[in-house]
């Protein structure tokens, strides 16, 4: 079933289109992350749905009924903010409570289902408090307990995460997508963050400028980005001009310059003598000191460099590295027991083809 | 799941649809302010225009005519001329004696530790709030003859005679400065707390002494400031009625006794009228030149 | 502060002068309250609470107390009405010809209250409405509306507007999202207004003297005539109890507009 679908939505304010023929369709219980720079049009579209702006053209419907003219206190969607949203002047089980007084729900039912929120949001015995006297988590928690607790048909969150610091929006990142699987309710999550919308997702939208980019679960998106927007927007890579010089099936063969070849993959439609751009994740290097490797030499994909520069990072450690010609590498390396490289080793970068992405200037998104 | 409400009830549906229309909303919001200024304000006024115009008959009727007399008179009486000029140099005083008393104290709020800061600024509101018809009666008590100043300049045999400070002109600038403080000291702290000292202390390193660093750069800085704060104490002092009245001698008339003088005790409408036209006039001209070479847009938005 | 004059101590002096100067009149009036004789004089020969026992045995300035107490109650509550709804639209909607609306609602603030008495007088008469009581509210409400105004304004420009939007999302209305979350929460404000209203009304002197009768005399109308024709000490009670009330009600405002 589907629960929330968009067709051709488009939102202009004046001249300024913040939203561009967007469509999509949401599966029941789906949890669907939209993701993009700042000014994209996520909120916007956000709002679109929860009823706060109309949309210029197009079409919304949740549940299978247009909603277009529906205000948004008939929509029954619980929406979660980025500033909580909490009301100050009431205590947290009347936060809670709110919208089930505007559905006439009987008092014993709703004291039994805050109480049963709160147990949800591993905050029970909170329910006195105002919302003044609560860290920005337990807010958090509160507003989701808020949303969750009219059995809305949707959830929608603005960045519900972005003003919470980072271990807790780790924590919490977890607990919201338990308890979205165990209430197992279609959910809208508007993030900038890139890894909160890859652990957190079904599926991905990746915006730019008002469009949706693409549309994937977060393998799709990581792996087989379509644009080099996206490619480069989600991960760390490193790039590098090219001219193709070879094509068979989506294995290319490209020229660097300086004598330099390299194996890819191809994205999308590619010929021989397209200037292409080449992204390459840093985690997907295998980086080797130069001297042990001698047998590698003249390989396809392993290109000499040396180490310009090496920031450490516990975990793993950043390598920058200058090919022959001259282009610049970013390689994320994991410390293992062996001891760093240092700045100024002679290396070799070992990359598998599939990792290699190349892009034309053709395919859709910004390159 | 919840109830679906696809139709909501008739009465819930009205007030729903009325309080989701934008323009009843802010006709709403807006009407009783509107009714008021037009009603209370605007349509007073123009009362007060067309009264001007008209002549006092017998017996403190008014003659409707359509005649300059008014205006004639007033212009060509030396006493009145006289009031409108002293009005405008008592104002003037007050706002050159507010300026210099304020900038001190707002300079030091301004660049105080945060914590006592709060305090002066509070400490300075309450003055401001209380009434101005005690404070004034409390100078009656300091300056008159046998007002405190006197009785211990007297005692510590400084004078022999009581000074006449009561009921002079310095009297009322002294009452109208007290007033009008806060009006003047607020927009001041405002703008200096907004300045950057780092370029007083580049003037500085640059060889400038503690004074000049002063004169060159704090002082133009906080012009935005002493701009507002004159604006709003000019206009304040020219038509200040209660000071005047309680703290001024039979010399410093201002134009607003001449108003109430011939409402309340002459019953001449029309020439009160005419004066009020006339201090209105000299409002929306002070105002015009001022937006012309300071700009009011800047004060606006302070 | 060394920054400037290379005598810190000379600014310090000066605001210590400065603020003795405005807090002298206040606090020497409060002193005179409890003047022993019939004629004010220095020093203080004694200290007494005569004045304030007859204060509270004077029928006509009771009298006026209550008149000025429910006068500045009225005008606050027209201005408290009519300033935040004002507000709102101020605040939350563009329409055409803002400025000139807001210029004229603060031209009460800045015109003398000699003039606009005149006028409502004026006004008054061609109407053939009698001078009173109803008549001073409007005056005094014209007058407390942008005090009302500055401070909810200020309040709600700071307002999250998505906690409004919370509630709407949760199924109130634009109506029940008023009364249950926009209302409650700007009330300390509006209070607050109320209050700085209530302040202006009961010291108002100017537009007063033109609109209140002999039975509406407001305790501003008879300072003033008390001090216009003779000083004795009943002037410091009531003085004092002015200096009471139009400090504590701001302080009270404060309060109000602290509490969040
Ligand atoms: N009411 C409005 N009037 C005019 N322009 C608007 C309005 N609301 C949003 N915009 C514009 O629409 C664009 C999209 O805004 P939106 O808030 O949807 O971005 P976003 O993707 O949520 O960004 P962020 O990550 O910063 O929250 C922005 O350029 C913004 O300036
Ligand atoms: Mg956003």
């Amino acid at each position: 079933m589907i629960d929330l679908e968009l067709k051709n939505v488009t939102k202009r304010f004046g001249a300024f289109t913040a939203v561009k023929d967007f469509s999509i369709a949401v599966e029941a219980g789906e949890f669907v992350s939209f993701l993009g720079p700042s000014g994209c049009g996520k909120t916007t579209t956000l709002r679109m749905i929860a009823g706060f702006l109309e949309p210029t053209e197009g079409e919304i419907f949740i549940q299978g009924q247009k909603v277009n003219d529906l205000p948004p206190y008939h929509r029954d969607s619980g929406m979660v903010f980025q500033n909580y949203a909490l009301f100050p002047h009431m205590t947290v089980f009347d936060n809670i409570a709110f919208g089930l007084r505007y559905r006439k729900v009987p008092k014993n039912e709703i004291k039994d289902r805050v109480m049963q929120m709160l147990q949800l949001v591993q905050l029970p015995g909170l329910e006195g408090r105002r919302p003044a006297q609560l860290s920005g988590g337990q807010q958090q928690r509160i507003a989701l307990a808020r949303a969750l607790v009219i059995k809305p048909k949707l959830l929608l969150f603005d960045e519900p995460l972005s003003n919470l610091d980072a271990k807790l929006r780790e924590q919490l990142r977890v607990e919201l997508r338990q308890i979205q699987q165990e209430v197992g309710i279609t959910s809208i999550f508007v993030t900038h963050d890139q890894e909160e919308a890859l652990s957190l997702s079904d599926r991905i939208v990746v915006m730019n400028a008002g469009e949706m980019i693409q549309s994937g679960t977060p393998y799709e998106i990581y792996e087989k980005p379509q644009s080099l927007f996206v490619g480069e927007f989600i991960g760390q890579s490193s790039f590098i001009d090219g001219r193709v010089a070879a094509v068979q099936g989506t294995e290319t063969l490209v020229e660097l310059g300086n004598g330099l070849t390299m194996g890819v993959s191809g994205v999308g439609a590619i010929a021989k003598g397209d200037k292409v751009k080449i992204l390459i994740r840093a985690e997907r290097i295998s980086v080797m000191q130069d001297s042990a490797q001698k047998h590698l030499e003249g390989r396809l994909n392993v290109l000499k460099g040396v180490i310009t520069d090496v920031s450490y990072l516990g975990s793993n450690i950043y390598y920058y590295v200058r090919i022959e010609n001259n282009a610049q590498f970013l390689v994320i390396d994991q410390m293992g027991e062996k001891s760093p490289l240092k700045k100024n080793d002679a290396v070799c970068l070992e990359i598998g083809f599939k990792s290699c992405l190349c892009f034309t200037s053709k395919t859709k998104g910004r390159v | 799941m919840a109830p679906s409400r696809g139709t909501p009830h008739a009465m819930g549906g009205v007030i729903e649809r009325i309080s989701s229309n934008p323009r009843f909303v802010l006709g709403l919001q807006l009407g009783p302010l509107l009714f008021w200024i037009v009603f209370f304000l605007f349509i007073p006024l123009l009362l007060i225009v067309f009264y001007s115009f008209c002549l006092r008959g017998l017996g403190g009727t008014i003659e409707y005519t359509f005649s300059l007399k008014n205006y004639i008179h007033f212009f060509t009486t030396p006493i009145y001329r006289k009031i409108l000029v002293k009005s405008i140099v008592i104002a003037i005083e007050v706002t050159l004696g507010t300026l210099l008393v304020a900038y001190i104290p707002a300079y030091f709020i301004a660049t105080t530790k945060t914590k006592n800061r709060l305090l002066l600024l509070i400490l300075m509101i309450v003055p401001f709030w209380t009434s101005l018809l005690i404070r004034n009666y409390s100078w009656i008590l300091i300056l008159g003859r046998e007002g405190i100043i006197n009785v211990y300049l007297m005692k510590w045999g400084i004078i022999s005679q009581p000074l006449e400070l009561l009921y002079t002109e310095f009297a009322v600038v002294l009452g109208l400065v007290h007033w009008v403080l806060p009006f003047m000291v607020f927009p001041l702290f405002s703008t200096i707390d907004n300045i950057d000292f780092n370029l007083v202390d580049a003037a500085k390193n640059l060889g400038a002494n503690d004074l000049q660093a002063f004169w060159r750069v704090t002082l133009p800085l906080s012009m935005p400031g002493i701009a507002a704060g004159c604006l709003l104490v000019f206009i304040l002092t020219v038509g200040s009625f209660v000071t005047p009245s309680l703290l001024g001698g039979p010399e410093d008339l201002m134009i607003t006794m001449v108003i109430t003088q011939r409402f309340l005790t002459l019953f001449d409408w029309p020439f009160g009228s005419a004066a009020s036209i006339i201090y209105l006039m000299l409002m929306i001209l002070f105002i015009l030149v001022y937006d012309r070479f300071i700009g009011l847009k800047r004060i606006l938005k302070m | 502060m060394k920054r400037i004059f290379s005598g810190a101590r000379f600014l310090k002096g000066f605001t210590i002068a400065f603020y003795m100067f405005i807090f002298a009149p206040i606090l020497i009036v409060i002193l005179m309250s409890f003047h022993p004789r019939d004629i004010v004089s220095f020093p203080l020969p004694g200290f007494s609470v005569k004045w304030w026992i007859r204060f509270f045995g004077n029928y006509n300035l009771l009298t006026s107390l209550r008149i000025s107490l429910t006068l500045g109650a009225a005008a606050a509550l027209v201005a408290g009405l009519i300033g935040t709804l004002a507000s709102f639209a101020i605040v939350r909607s563009e329409f055409r010809r803002k400025d000139l609306l807001n210029a004229l609602t603060f031209a009460p603030m800045v015109i003398s209250g000699v003039v606009f008495g005149v006028a409502l007088l004026s006004l008054f008469d061609s109407i053939r409405f009698p001078r009173g009581f109803i008549g001073l509210v409007i005056a005094h409400s014209l007058l407390c509306i942008p005090y009302v105004i500055v401070v909810v304004s200020a309040r709600l420009a700071d307002f999250d507007r998505s906690i409004e939007e919370a509630a709407m999302n949760l199924g109130a209305n634009n109506f029940q999202t008023f009364k249950s979350i926009t209302l409650p929460v700007l009330l300390p404000a509006i209070i607050a207004g109320m209050l700085l209203a209530f302040t202006i009304s009961f010291d108002e002197y100017p537009a007063t003297q033109f609109l209140a009768t002999a039975t509406t005399a407001t305790i501003p109308v008879r300072i003033f005539s008390m001090i216009k024709t003779e000083l004795n000490p009943q002037i410091n009670v009531l003085a004092a109890v002015m200096v009471v009330i139009t400090i504590c009600i701001p302080m009270l405002a404060q309060y109000f507009l602290r509490r969040k």
